[in-house]
């Protein structure tokens, strides 16, 4: 049985986040939530995800500074980041590429069918690496 | 009565004696002798080496119609006449209008007398009795009185005295040409004298001249000092006070002071006064002089009467100069102190009107004033109103530069803070549509989710019916999603936020990466979705890729959301220089109407029923404001209802 995929979820509205949580577990994934950016930045420490979904806008520590972190700790560094969000301003996009996102979906744009598929891009990119 | 002389004579000169005389006289008539000396000299001479008892000459005054006694001969007769005379010899004449003596008859008949009576010559002027009294005292015989001859006149004559009894007619005839020879000496002497007078008094006039024009180059020197200095320099207070200094200093008056007025009040008040020891006193006397205020119509001083008639007032009181505005008293006390004697009052004026006065102070009255120090300081006064005038315009140039840069200062403060506001303004708009879309844009994702999970029967199985309605609400939230999106573009393309980086690419790539990406869509909707390539090699366009992928996309899209079965194809073609990009379908078409509203802000037609499958999602409006910001065109045509669209674009070559 292969290893499943831990996706690390990171969505701090509660019905978007049992949504995708629903979804990608029925798609076979493993998934770990965190509400805020502190309990993200606690427990990606502990098992390492192989992907995150990223929000941006949560109350404290905004999905810039986790990024930013995340990209700064040489063993979180190499996971693929998704940013998973409904602020789509040109700044926005520009910023969370250039911190290193492998990708940019407005939340409002994509079912959840289209993220689960823009994951597996994501990740299918990676394992060519 | 004339003696008719003998023709024997009784005397007679050797003609060495004769020679000698002559050269005697000769010498002294040519000699460097003054007058006086020189005809003493030709009397003497002729008295003594001639033996005569004495001799007088007796000169013309024509002006007066007199003859007087000039010379004598200091002998005993002489000297006896002399003392006999009540004053100074030469006080005595005799009228030639009515000739009382022989000496008045010689000048004026031009006449030899020759007389035995000494008084017959010498009275009225001596008393005859004492006359007589002489003649028997020094032995006199005989007399003669010749005349002596100038050029053109008888200038005088000459009177001898003999112990002989008469005169020889060569006698005579020698002493006549002796005489004449005086004469013209005389003559000669007396023009050389005129012109030595004349010569003196040129000098004299020369030296006043020179004089003159050297106290004049003096003070145009001093001058020319005082205008350098206060032409310096643009300060008005450093003007006013420069002058007076050198009313003193330089021009050597007691005192000084200048009034000027002041345009608001049209009142006189002074600005600065000279700085001498006596001045200083008055300084502290009056404390702050500038205080002092004088009307100019106040007809009580001189100083204002000066300003308002222009011209110049002296006085030697300076109380008329001073008071008002001061204290009479006070006024006394200044001109004690400083011992003013005069007063001169100066009006300033430039290009005809009046600025004010200079007062200056004198140490002598002011009808002493000589014109030449009354030239310097009227050229003084001009000076002076050239400079303030000019310091004036500076002093309001100033002014109005410092008002100038006062609302220039204001207007940029005005234009900073407006500036500031619309930037804020700005920021907040684009804060304020921030927030807004992400916080619409949460609820419709949650109800697009959950509604794709439910309707893809993730929530177990949905019934037909119920699976309908879903549907019908899922399109309606996805009008939501487009109108959200489309707010946005329209404000990122109003307000200049999208940035194009044109780059040159081949379009045929991007427009298969279109083709991939639509084809589930297409094959969903039973659509034939095909690129029909060109023959021909086209070139590379310039543009940014990204945008014109999302033109694309819409202009695809929407094509195959019209088109129920059927084709939608795109194709490429050269069109006037640029490239054109043209998608047709065989849908549902469009009515003249719809055409009329196409890629206008908002408009419901075409895209109102738009589903994303990547990138921000654009309305028509959006689509030609990019195609044309690239560069390019867009139209939009139709037959008519059901008979399908095309939609074309260009693209620049690179």
């Amino acid at each position: 049985m292969p290893e499943k995929i831990r996706i690390f979820l990171v969505e701090d509205d509660q019905d978007l986040q049992e949504m995708y949580e629903t979804k990608f577990t029925m798609e076979g994934f493993e998934v770990v939530k965190a509400e805020n950016g502190a309990a993200a930045l606690n427990k990606i420490t502990g098992d390492k995800p192989d992907i995150i979904l990223l929000d941006i806008v949560m109350p404290e520590i905004d999905g810039f500074q986790v990024l930013k972190d995340i990209k700064a700790n040489p063993d979180t560094k190499e996971i693929p980041v998704i940013l998973l969000t409904n602020l789509g301003q040109d700044g926005d996009i520009k910023k969370g590429m250039e911190l290193g996102a492998v990708d940019y979906l407005i939340k409002a744009n994509f079912t959840p069918n289209e993220v689960v598929e823009k994951v597996k891009k994501a990740l299918g990119n990676t394992e060519e690496k | 009565m004339m003696a008719k002389s003998k023709e024997k004579s009784s005397h007679y000169f050797s003609a060495a004696q004769t020679l000698s005389v002559l050269q005697k006289i000769s010498a002294a008539l040519v000699s460097d002798l003054d007058f006086e000396s020189m005809t003493q000299r030709v009397v003497d001479t002729m008295v003594k080496d001639l033996q005569y008892l004495g001799g007088i000459l007796f000169l013309v005054n024509k002006k007066k119609n007199e003859v007087r006694a000039y010379t004598t001969s200091s002998t005993k007769v002489i000297n006896a006449i002399v003392k006999a005379l009540p004053s100074s010899f030469r006080d005595h004449y005799t009228k030639l209008q009515d000739p009382k003596d022989n000496v008045a008859r010689t000048v004026k008949y031009n006449k030899v007398y020759i007389g035995n009576r000494l008084s017959d010559f010498i009275s009225p002027a001596v008393d005859a009795n004492m006359a007589d009294w002489i003649q028997r005292f020094a032995r006199v015989k005989s007399t003669i009185t010749i005349p002596v001859r100038g050029k053109q006149e008888i200038i005088g004559a000459l009177l001898l005295n003999t112990e002989r009894d008469e005169f020889s007619d060569e006698e005579i005839t020698i002493l006549q040409a002796f005489a004449n020879q005086v004469g013209v000496a005389i003559e000669n002497a007396r023009f050389y004298q005129q012109i030595n007078n004349f010569n003196t008094e040129l000098k004299q006039k020369v030296s006043e001249a020179t004089a003159q024009i050297q106290r004049q180059y003096q003070d145009l020197l001093v001058l020319r000092k005082i205008t350098d200095i206060i032409t310096s320099t643009l300060d008005l207070q450093k003007v006013c006070q420069e002058i007076v200094n050198s009313v003193t200093t330089r021009l050597n008056f007691v005192a000084g002071f200048i009034s000027l007025i002041d345009a608001e009040t049209y009142q006189l008040y002074p600005t600065a006064i000279s700085e001498t020891a006596g001045m200083d006193k008055v300084r502290n006397l009056l404390g702050d002089f500038r205080k002092l205020r004088l009307a100019v119509d106040d007809k009580r001083s001189k100083l204002s009467q000066a300003v308002s008639n222009m011209e110049v007032y002296t006085t030697d009181n300076l109380t008329e100069v001073l008071s008002p505005p001061l204290n009479p008293r006070i006024a006394q006390r200044i001109q004690k102190m400083n011992k003013i004697a005069g007063v001169i009052v100066l009006p300033i004026m430039a290009q005809g009107r009046a600025l004010g006065a200079l007062t200056i102070g004198l140490d002598k009255p002011a009808e002493e004033i000589m014109k030449q120090e009354k030239e310097t300081l009227i050229t003084l006064a001009n000076e002076a109103g050239l400079a303030i005038d000019n310091a004036l315009l500076f002093e309001r140039t100033q002014q109005f530069n410092v008002q100038l840069k006062d609302e220039v200062s204001r207007a940029t403060k005005e234009l900073r803070d407006a500036n500031a506001k619309l930037k804020k303004l700005d920021k907040a708009k684009s804060e304020f549509i921030s927030i807004a879309s992400h916080q619409l844009r949460t609820p419709l994702s949650t109800i697009k989710g959950y509604l794709s999970m439910i309707l893809a029967g993730d929530y177990g199985m949905v019934t037909d019916s119920v699976g309908k309605v879903l549907g019908r609400v899922y399109n309606s939230n996805e009008r939501l999603v487009t109108l959200v999106n489309n707010m946005l573009n329209v404000s990122r393309i109003e307000s200049g936020r999208i940035t194009m980086q044109p780059k040159p690419f081949q379009i045929e790539n991007t427009i298969e990466d279109v083709m991939g990406e639509l084809a589930p869509e297409a094959k969903a909707r039973r659509v034939d979705l095909i690129f029909k390539k060109p023959t021909w090699q086209p070139k590379k366009v310039i543009g940014d890729k990204r945008l014109l992928h999302e033109v694309l996309v819409n202009l695809v899209d929407n094509s195959i959301k019209y088109t129920p079965h059927g084709t939608v194809k795109v194709t490429l073609h050269r069109h006037f220089g640029q490239l054109e990009v043209r998608v047709k379908d065989d849908g549902v078409g469009m009515t003249k109407d719809d055409q009329s509203r196409l890629f206008k802000k908002f408009s419901r037609g075409r895209d109102a029923y738009r589903h994303y499958t990547g990138g921000s999602g654009l309305g028509l409006y959006v689509v030609r404001r990019l195609v044309e910001m690239n560069g390019g065109t867009i139209q939009g045509s139709s037959p008519g209802r059901g008979k399908g669209s095309t939609f074309k674009f260009t693209i620049p070559y690179a």
